[in-house]
C-alpha cells in the first residue's frame, strides 16, 4: 500500500514538470504534451484520492477529464496545423504579430 | 419639521419643453428654415421660463408663517427610477424657494441668450444642430436645479458637462477647439467623480439621496465636525470645483473660450459654472455639519478670486480677460457659501448671471462688429458706432465693479461684508475680497476703456465694416442691461434701508437660518458703523480701480505734460513723461505685471497647472505604454505572468 | 445503490434546444451544396441560429419561476440560472445579427460557423445550471474548445490562427489548474458538489491543502473572465478574433464565467469568505487600473475594447469584493445583484460598439483604427450617433445604462465600507473616458484623409445597434424591471 502523501507527491512533481514544460519549451507541441501531462498529473491525484477514500467518483470524474483532454487534443492539433500551414513553423516565438 | 410638498403636475413641462425642443429640432432641423428653428428654440425656453415664473406665483402663494410653510415646495413626481436593497431614487422635481429662484434666472438668461444667438449664428452652416444642442443643455441644467434628490442632480450635472463639450467644441473643424472641449470634458469628469463618490458616501450614510431627507436627517445623523461630514462635503466640493472652475481644477474655463460667444454667456458666465454653489447651498446643513470643510471652501473661494483677477489685469484677448473675471466672481461665491452667507452667494449669482451675461453678449455683438477680432488692442472708439452695446457694457462693468446702485454693488458688498462679520468669516478673507474687488474694478475699465474710448486701432478693412448689432442681438442687451442695473434692488441690506428680501425668501431652507444646525460660534453684533465703514471701503476701492485704469488708459498720455506745465522744478526733476512712466512702471504697473503675467499666468497657470495637467497626462500615458509593453506577444510571458499570479494568489491563501 | 437517478427532461428544454440547433447546424454544409460557403447558407445560418436560440429562450422564459434540481442534483434550475441563461442567449443572439455579414467573408462554411457558436453557448447553459464543480468544468471546456476554434476561423486572415493558438494554449494551461484544483477539492472534501464542498471544508484538518485547492479552482474561472495578471490572453484572442467573436467574447464568455464565479464563491466558499475577499479587492485594483492604462494606449479600436472589457472585469471584481457574507439567507446583497446588472448593461453597450465598427467596416475599407475612423461621424451621423452613446455608457455617463451600473456596482462598495476601492473605481473610471472620448473626438472633430464611401445597408447590422442602443437607454432611464429581476435572481444562490 502506497501512502496518500507519496502519491499526491508524485502527482505534484509530474504537474510541475509539466508546468515547467510549458513555458520553457518553444515548441508548440511539446507545450501542448506538457498541457496533456498536467492533465494526467491531476488525473493521478483522483485516483489517489480514490484509492484512499475509498470512493468512486474521483474514478469517474478523472474518466470525464480524459475524454475532455481527448477533445482538447482535437482541436488543438487543428489549431496547430492552421498555424503551420499559415506561418510555416511551430515555434511559439516566431507567433508575434499580436502584441501590446 | 418636514416641509410642506404639494403636489404640481406641470412642474415636469419646466423640464420636458426644452428638451421637446431639441429632439424636434434634431429631428426636422435639417429641413426646416432658420428663422423657425430658432423661434422653436427660443420657444420652448420661453416656456419654461412662464411654467417657472406661474409656479413661483404659487409657491409664493403657498408662504405662510410657519416654518413648515415657509419652506414648503411643489413637488412632481414621475416615476420611481430605482428601488435596490435600501436605495430608492425618485425620477422627481421640486420647486422651493432656492430652485424657484434659480429656474427663473437660468431659463429667463437662456432665453434671453437664445434670442440673441438667433442673431448671431445666423449666418452659420450648422444653425440648426447649435440650436439643438442649446436647447439640450437647458434641459440639462433645469434637471439640476430642479431635481429633487442628489442622483437626478447628478444627471443633469453630467448633461450639462456633455453639452458643453457639444458647444465647447462647436466648431469641429478647428482642432484646438476640439482640443479645449476635450480638456473641458476631461477636467470636469474629475470633479464630477467627486462628487459621484459624495453622494455615494452621503447615501451610506443617511440612507436617502432626496434633499428634504438629508437636511432633516443630517442633524441627527452626523457628528459635527466629524470626519465623514467633513469627507462628504469636501468630495462635493472637488465636485464643485471642476463645475465652477475653482483652484485647482479651473484650467478648463478659459480654453473653454474657443466655444461661440453666446455659449460662453449662457455656459460659462450665467448657467452652468454656477452649479457648484447651488449644490453647495442645496447641501448647506451638511456642510454647516462640517466647519472645516466650509474654512476650505472659503480659502478656496478667496484665493480664486484674487488669483483670477490678478490674471486678468493682463489679458488682451476680450473673451479671456471676461472667463478669468468669471473665474474670479465664482470664487466670490465660493467666498460667500464658505463664511455661511448662503443666500449671499446665491444672490451674487443670480446679479452676476445678469451682467456677466450681458458682458459676454456685448463682447459677442463687439467680436461680431470686429469681423471676429478678439484682441482688445486692435479696439477703442468704437463708442460711437456701437452705442447700445456701449451703454448696456458699461452698466455690465460697472454693476461687477460694485458701484452703487447697479446689482453687483448689493450682491458683493454683502458678500464682502458676511467674510468679515460672519461667525465664519475672517479679517483676511475679506482683505483678499476687498483687494480682488478692486482689480475688478481695474481690469473691467481697462477693457471699456481700451475697447470703447480712445481712437480706433483697427486696420482699415475692419472699420469700414463696424457697425452696430441687428435688433435681435440688441435687444436681449437691452433687457440684461435693466436687470442689471435694477438686480440688486430684492436684496438691499437693512442698514441701507431695505429689507433684504433676498435673504428672507431663502432663509427657511438654510441650516443656520431656521435653527436645523446650531453654528457653535456666538454670533457677534457689530456697531453699525463697522458697516458703513465697509460699505464705504468696498465702494472707494471700485472707485479707485476705475480711476486707476482711466489714469494709465485714458488720462495717462497727457498727464505729464500737465505736470510739466504746473511744476517746472518738478519737470526738470521728472525730465520727461518717460520718467514718470517708468515710475509707474517700475513700482506699479511692472510688479503688478511681472506677477501676474510672469508667476502667476506664464509660470504658474500655463507652467505649472498646465504642466501638471500635461504632465498627469503624459505619465498616465507613459504607464499605459508600459503596461501595453508587458503584453509583448511572447505566449510564454503570458504564461509566466500568470503562473507568478498563481503564485501570489495561493501564497496569499496559505499564509 | 440507488438506480439511475431520476431526470425531468422538460427542466432542461433549453440545452436540448440548443443541442439539436446545433447539430442541424452541421447539416447546413450537406442542404447547401459547395461547402455551405454560399451567402444563401450564411443567412440560413443564421436564421436558424436565431431561431432556435429563440425557442430555447422562451423555454428558459416560461420555467423563469422554476426552482429544481436535475440529473441527481448535478444541474440546478432557479431565477439565477435563467437569469443568466436568458442574458447569455440573448447576447448571442445578438452576436449572431453581428455575424450575418461577416461571416459570409470568412470562406468558412456557414454551418460550422453557427454550429460552434451554438455550441459554445450550448456550454454557456450548462456552466450557469451547474451546482456541481465537475459539470462547471464540462459546459466550460465545451465552450472554450468552440471559442477557440471561432477565434481561428475563416484560415485566411492574417492574425486568426495566431490569436487563437495563445488563447488556446493558455487557456489549456489555465485549465489544468482548474482541473488540479478540482482534484485537490474533491480528495479533501469528498465532493465536487457545490453544496457539499462548503459543509466539506474543514481547514483544521484539510488545512493548507483545501486552501491551494480553493486557490487553482478560482485562478480557473479568473483566467476567463481576464483578470489581471490571468488577463494576458484576452487582448491577442480579441484582436485575432473576427470582430462578431470577440464580441461574443467580450459579452458571453464573460457572462458565464462570472455567473459561475458568483456561484462558487456563495454556495460554496463562503466560509472562506476572509480568504478571498481581500484577493478579490486586489485583483479588482489591479485589473481595472491595467485594464484602463493599457487601453488608453491603444490605436486599434478593437484591442483598446479588448483592453476597457479587462477594466470593465475590474468593476465587476470590485462587487465581488464587496459581497457580505452576513447577509447570507438573510436578504438580498446589492452587490451581487449589481453584477447582474452591470452585465446585462455591459453586454448591451459592447454589442453595440462592435456592432456599429463591422458596420463601418462594410463599404470595403478597414475601418479598425482610430486612425481609420476619422471624419465617419459626419458621413455616417446615425452610426456616429449610436457609437458615441456606447461610448459614453461605457465612460458611464448618465443618462446611460452605463452609469447605473457603475453608480450601483460603486455604491455597493461604499456600502460595506470599502471607501478607498470605490474612490480607485471612480478614478479610474474617470481615467477611462480619456480614450472613450477619443473614438468620438476621431469620428466628429478630426477629417478623413480620403474620400468615405457609402456603406450597404444591412439589415441584421442595424437591428443589433438599435436594439443594443434601445437597452442602454432603457437600462439608463428606467431600470427598475431589471434591477428587481436581479434583485430576486440573488436570492436563490445560498
Amino acid at each position: 500500500m502506497i501512502a496518500l502523501q507519496s502519491l499526491l507527491t508524485l502527482s505534484a512533481v509530474l504537474f510541475v514538470i509539466g508546468v515547467c514544460g510549458f513555458i520553457t519549451r518553444r515548441n508548440v507541441l511539446i507545450m501542448f504534451m506538457s498541457v496533456e501531462l498536467m492533465l494526467n498529473a491531476a488525473n493521478l491525484a483522483m485516483l489517489a484520492f480514490a484509492r484512499h477514500n475509498a470512493s468512486m467518483d474521483p474514478q469517474v470524474v478523472a474518466m470525464f477529464v480524459m475524454a475532455l483532454a481527448a477533445a482538447e487534443v482535437a482541436v488543438g492539433l487543428a489549431i496547430i496545423v492552421a498555424v503551420f500551414r499559415r506561418r510555416g513553423t511551430v515555434n511559439i516565438d516566431d507567433l508575434r504579430n499580436l502584441k501590446w | 419639521m418636514e416641509p410642506l410638498a404639494v403636489q404640481y403636475d406641470i412642474l415636469r413641462w419646466i423640464v420636458l419643453s426644452p428638451l421637446l425642443g431639441a429632439v424636434v429640432i434634431s429631428l426636422l432641423g435639417r429641413t426646416l428654415p432658420r428663422k423657425l428653428t430658432g423661434t422653436i428654440a427660443s420657444a420652448a425656453v420661453g416656456v419654461s421660463f412662464f411654467i417657472g415664473l406661474a409656479a413661483f406665483i404659487k409657491l409664493k402663494g403657498l408662504a405662510g408663517h410657519g416654518h413648515g410653510e415657509q419652506a414648503a415646495f411643489l413637488s412632481d413626481t414621475l416615476y420611481r427610477w430605482l428601488a435596490v436593497g435600501g436605495l430608492s431614487v425618485d425620477v422627481a422635481f421640486a420647486f422651493d424657494r432656492l430652485s424657484a429662484v434659480m429656474v427663473l434666472v437660468v431659463a429667463g438668461v437662456s432665453a434671453l441668450i437664445h434670442i440673441y444667438s438667433m442673431g448671431y449664428m445666423a449666418h452659420d452652416k450648422s444653425y440648426w444642430r447649435y440650436f439643438a444642442y442649446l436647447n439640450l443643455f437647458v434641459f440639462f441644467m433645469l434637471v439640476l436645479v430642479l431635481a429633487d434628490n442628489a442622483v437626478v442632480m447628478f444627471v443633469g450635472w453630467e448633461g450639462v458637462g456633455l453639452c458643453s463639450y457639444l458647444l465647447i467644441g462647436f466648431w469641429f473643424e478647428d482642432p484646438e477647439k476640439a482640443y479645449a472641449g476635450k480638456k473641458a470634458f476631461i477636467v470636469n469628469r474629475i470633479g464630477d467623480f467627486g462628487f459621484l463618490l459624495g453622494i455615494i458616501l452621503i447615501f451610506w450614510t443617511l440612507g436617502t439621496v432626496n434633499f428634504n431627507e438629508i437636511a432633516g436627517q443630517a442633524p441627527a445623523v452626523l457628528v459635527a465636525g466629524g470626519s465623514l461630514a467633513t469627507l462628504i462635503c469636501l468630495l462635493l466640493f472637488l465636485g464643485a470645483t471642476g463645475k465652477s472652475a475653482q483652484i485647482p481644477l479651473y484650467v478648463w474655463l478659459p480654453d473653454a473660450m474657443a466655444g461661440p460667444t453666446p455659449v460662453s454667456a449662457l455656459i460659462h458666465a450665467a448657467t452652468m459654472v454656477t452649479a457648484g454653489v447651488y449644490m453647495i447651498v442645496r447641501l448647506n446643513v451638511l456642510y454647516l455639519l462640517a466647519p472645516a470643510a466650509m474654512c476650505v471652501v472659503a480659502v478656496v473661494g478667496a484665493a480664486t478670486a484674487i488669483y483670477a483677477a490678478s490674471i486678468g489685469l493682463v489679458q488682451n484677448d476680450i473673451k479671456k480677460v471676461l472667463a478669468y473675471s468669471t473665474v474670479s466672481q465664482l470664487g466670490y461665491m465660493f467666498l460667500a457659501v464658505g463664511v455661511g452667507a448662503f443666500s449671499a452667494g446665491i444672490f451674487h449669482l443670480m446679479t452676476h448671471a445678469f451682467f456677466k451675461a450681458l458682458l459676454f453678449l456685448g463682447s459677442g455683438s463687439v467680436i461680431h462688429a470686429m469681423s471676429g477680432k478678439q484682441d482688445i488692442r486692435e479696439m477703442g472708439g468704437l463708442k460711437k458706432k456701437m452705442p447700445v452695446t456701449y451703454w448696456t457694457f458699461l452698466f455690465a462693468t460697472l454693476a461687477i465693479a460694485g458701484i452703487p446702485p447697479f446689482a453687483g454693488f448689493f450682491s458683493k458688498d454683502e458678500i464682502l461684508w458676511k467674510a468679515f462679520s460672519s461667525p465664519q468669516g475672517h479679517w483676511g478673507l475679506w482683505l483678499i475680497g476687498f483687494a480682488a474687488a478692486g482689480m475688478t474694478a481695474f481690469y473691467m475699465f481697462r477693457l471699456v476703456f481700451l475697447t470703447f474710448h480712445g481712437q480706433c486701432r483697427a486696420d482699415e478693412k475692419t472699420k469700414s465694416h463696424l457697425h452696430e448689432s441687428p435688433y435681435l442681438m440688441t435687444v436681449p442687451l437691452m433687457v440684461l442691461g435693466v436687470l442689471s442695473v435694477i438686480g440688486g434692488f430684492v436684496g438691499i441690506p437693512e442698514i441701507l434701508g431695505g429689507g433684504n428680501g433676498f435673504h428672507h425668501w431663502l432663509a427657511p431652507l438654510l441650516g443656520n437660518e431656521n435653527g436645523a444646525v446650531q453654528v457653535s460660534a456666538g454670533v457677534q453684533h457689530w456697531p453699525h458703523a463697522v458697516e458703513y465703514t465697509m460699505i464705504a471701503l468696498s465702494v472707494a476701492v471700485a472707485v479707485a480701480g476705475i480711476f486707476g485704469a482711466w489714469v494709465f488708459y485714458i488720462k495717462q498720455p497727457e498727464k505729464p505734460k500737465q505736470l510739466a506745465e504746473r511744476w517746472p522744478l518738478l519737470h526738470q526733476l521728472v525730465y520727461n513723461k518717460y520718467y514718470i512712466d517708468e515710475i509707474y512702471n517700475v513700482f506699479i504697473v511692472q510688479p503688478i505685471k511681472l506677477t501676474s503675467t510672469f508667476l502667476l499666468w506664464k509660470i504658474f497657470d500655463a507652467g505649472v497647472i498646465d504642466g501638471v495637467v500635461n504632465l498627469t497626462g503624459s505619465s498616465v500615458r507613459g504607464l499605459g505604454r508600459v503596461a501595453a509593453r508587458l503584453q509583448n506577444g511572447y505566449a510564454q510571458a503570458y504564461a509566466v505572468t500568470f503562473l507568478i499570479g498563481v503564485l501570489l494568489l495561493i501564497g496569499s491563501f496559505v499564509w | 445503490m440507488t438506480g439511475f437517478p431520476s431526470i425531468s427532461w422538460n427542466l432542461l428544454l433549453p440545452q436540448i434546444v440548443l443541442l439539436s440547433t446545433a447539430l442541424f447546424l452541421l447539416l447546413l454544409a450537406v442542404i447547401y451544396r459547395g461547402g455551405g460557403r454560399s451567402r444563401g447558407a450564411t443567412v440560413a445560418g443564421a436564421v436558424f441560429s436565431l431561431l432556435g436560440l429563440g425557442v430555447a429562450a422562451f423555454m428558459a422564459l416560461a420555467q423563469y419561476d422554476t426552482v429544481a434540481d436535475t440529473f441527481g442534483a448535478m444541474l440546478r434550475l432557479d431565477p439565477f440560472s435563467t437569469f443568466f441563461t436568458l442574458l447569455i442567449i440573448g447576447g448571442a443572439a445578438l452576436c449572431v445579427l453581428l455575424s450575418v455579414r461577416e461571416a459570409g467573408g470568412l470562406k468558412a462554411m456557414a454551418g460550422e460557423y453557427y454550429a460552434l457558436l451554438i455550441f459554445s453557448v450550448l456550454g454557456m447553459v450548462v456552466m450557469v445550471t451547474a451546482a456541481d464543480l465537475l459539470v462547471i468544468f464540462i459546459g466550460l471546456e465545451t465552450m472554450s474548445l468552440a471559442v477557440y476554434i471561432l477565434v481561428g476561423i475563416g484560415g485566411e486572415r492574417e492574425n486568426g490562427a495566431e490569436g487563437s493558438l495563445k488563447y488556446f494554449l493558455i487557456g489549456a494551461f489555465a485549465s489544468a489548474f482548474l482541473i488540479y484544483g478540482i482534484a485537490l477539492l474533491l480528495g479533501t472534501t469528498g465532493t465536487t458538489r457545490l453544496d457539499g464542498i462548503a459543509s466539506g471544508l474543514n481547514l483544521a484538518e484539510g488545512g493548507s491543502l483545501q486552501l491551494v485547492a480553493v486557490a487553482l479552482v478560482l485562478i480557473g474561472f479568473l483566467f476567463k473572465i481576464a483578470a489581471v495578471p490571468f488577463h494576458m490572453w484576452a487582448p491577442d484572442a480579441y484582436e485575432g478574433a473576427p470582430t462578431p467573436i470577440t464580441a461574443f467574447m467580450a459579452v458571453a464568455v464573460k457572462a458565464s464565467a462570472f455567473a459561475v464565479l458568483l456561484r462558487v464563491l456563495n454556495v460554496s466558499l463562503l466560509p472562506l469568505a476572509d480568504y478571498w475577499l481581500p484577493v478579490m479587492w486586489t485583483l479588482a485594483v489591479l485589473t481595472m487600473t491595467v485594464g484602463n492604462l493599457a487601453a488608453i494606449f491603444q490605436g486599434n479600436i478593437k484591442r483598446m475594447l479588448a483592453y476597457s472589457s479587462i477594466a470593465h472585469a475590474g468593476y465587476l471584481l470590485v462587487a465581488l469584493a464587496s459581497i457580505d457574507p452576513a447577509a447570507a439567507g438573510v436578504g438580498n446583497d446589492p452587490a451581487m445583484a449589481s453584477v447582474l446588472f452591470y452585465l446585462t448593461v455591459y453586454t448591451l453597450m459592447n454589442v453595440g460598439a462592435f456592432g456599429v465598427l463591422i458596420y463601418l467596416g462594410g463599404g470595403g475599407r478597414q475601418m479598425e483604427t482610430l486612425e481609420q475612423i476619422k471624419g465617419t461621424g459626419f458621413r455616417y451621423p446615425l452610426l456616429g450617433v449610436a457609437m458615441t452613446v456606447f461610448m459614453f455608457s461605457l465612460a458611464g455617463i448618465p443618462p446611460t445604462g452605463g452609469f447605473l451600473g457603475k453608480f450601483y456596482v460603486f455604491s455597493a462598495a461604499v456600502n460595506r465600507g470599502l471607501i478607498s476601492l470605490a474612490i480607485i473605481g471612480v478614478l479610474n473610471s474617470a481615467a477611462s473616458a480619456y480614450y472613450y472620448i477619443r473614438v468620438t473626438v476621431q469620428m466628429y472633430m478630426r477629417q478623413s484623409d480620403e474620400q468615405l464611401p457609402g456603406l450597404p445597408f444591412s439589415l441584421p447590422l442595424a437591428a443589433a445597434v438599435l436594439l443594443a442602443l434601445y437597452g442602454v437607454f432603457q437600462l439608463g432611464i428606467a431600470p427598475s424591471d431589471l434591477l428587481t429581476a436581479a434583485d430576486r435572481a440573488v436570492l436563490f444562490l445560498r
